[in-house]
């Protein structure tokens, strides 16, 4: 994405908790990559916390 | 980071919650930087909660509800309110859900597991510090018992379970602790070798900063890794969970944290930091959120920078102690 010069406050959350993108070209690369059923099919199994290096009780 | 690695902390058909049911815990384990002030989520933070998640549920594909804590199976009544209530969301409009817990596995008995996995919580993580000796001189029970006995006792049991589950075991290591996890890990060998529903995640503890961080000695990064290999060896090939390249849940837009007192958060360690408190849930189910905490926290999404994204707090929590965020 670094090529795109996306502006920080691009990317929101509504009050529903949802993901707004307010860049079109980001919105619409977004769009198009979860057009393919397969990018969704393995979607949730990179979204948990076991993917954290230090989520729990770390030494300070 | 690849862009699709990206795209999909982007993606609005997707929610993760991660969920601290209660901010009490019944351990208190001598590096822990959690300070226990809040207790168990009020019936109205679960309220708003169910609404918020009724609100999303039409146009969801995928929801992830992650357990933390506090000692999240402390507040059992609260997961099972929520699970049921999802579950029933997840079956009427057609998305997938699944849920994962961070437990310190002291309350994950038979019993608890067997209905746990039945409301599809069916990732878990564990954290060991070495065999009973050492495991029991840093992780105590509130009283300062020990607790190895009990939590190895509940994974035993859970590999004799017939339940469909994974269970990364999370072991730390120090140099002064290394020989007495090398015997450990012998002993998880073996279950890993026989249960393919377990992994181990090998953690070296460092000095993170912060009133305790005195008492952790420094090693260098080139030692640290040495005895990341050596341990590794031990395991059976492709049961030790690495990190190619990591994406926080911090920098992620489709994750929150929602904490037992209904404040939102986007990072589960630095929870002292003002700028970690991004907004709250309100019991009617919406959100309201500090735009400028936020974006801060995605700033990665936006630079594609590794750093950002792998740890948006500004350090990594790995090696490098967590910097004030201002």
């Amino acid at each position: 994405m670094k090529e795109m010069n996306i502006q920080r406050d691009a990317i929101t959350i509504d009050p529903n908790g949802r993901v707004v993108i307010k860049n079109d070209e980001l919105k619409r690369r977004v769009e198009e990559f979860l057009k393919d059923p397969k990018n969704i099919s393995t979607h949730s199994a990179d979204s948990n916390l076991f993917d954290n290096c230090d989520c729990k009780c770390e030494p300070k | 980071m690849r862009d699709e690695t990206i795209i999909r902390a982007l993606d609005p058909s997707h929610f993760q919650l991660i969920i601290l049911p209660t901010e009490q815990c019944n351990f208190r384990c001598t590096y822990c930087y959690e300070d226990f002030e809040i207790g168990r989520m009020k019936p109205s933070v679960v309220a708003g909660l169910k609404r918020l998640l009724s609100s999303r549920a039409q146009s969801l594909r995928t929801l992830q509800l992650s357990w933390f804590g506090g000692e999240p199976l402390l507040a059992l009544p609260v997961i099972r309110e929520v699970l049921s209530y999802a579950a029933k969301l997840a079956e009427e409009n057609a998305f997938s859900m699944n849920s994962s817990m961070t437990t310190n596995a002291y309350l994950l008995n038979r019993e608890t597991l067997a209905e746990l996995t039945s409301l599809g919580v069916t990732e878990y993580q564990i954290t060991l510090d070495g065999p009973k000796e050492t495991h029991d001189r840093t992780r105590l029970r509130a009283d300062g018992a020990g607790t190895f006995d009990a939590v190895f006792k509940n994974i035993i049991d859970a590999h004799r379970s017939p339940h469909s589950f994974r269970a990364t075991l999370r072991v730390h290591y120090s140099e002064s602790t290394a020989v007495d996890v090398t015997s450990l890990l012998r002993e998880l060998s073996q279950l890993c070798a026989a249960d393919e529903r377990f992994t181990v995640h090998l953690k070296s503890i460092e000095n993170l900063g912060g009133p305790k961080g005195a008492s952790v000695p420094n090693w260098s990064a080139g030692a640290r890794e040495r005895l990341h290999s050596n341990l590794s060896s031990l395991l059976p090939s492709g049961r030790v969970v690495q990190f190619d390249e990591y994406l926080c849940y911090a920098a992620k837009a489709n994750s929150i944290v929602v904490r037992a007192d209904g404040s939102l958060a986007k990072c589960t360690v630095a929870f002292h930091d003002p700028n970690n408190r991004i907004g709250h849930i309100t019991e009617e189910g919406t959100i309201e959120i500090d735009s400028d905490k936020l974006s801060f926290w995605l700033r990665g999404l936006s630079t594609g920078n590794d750093g950002e994204l792998a740890c948006p707090a500004g350090g990594r929590f790995k090696s490098i102690p967590i910097r004030s965020i201002q």
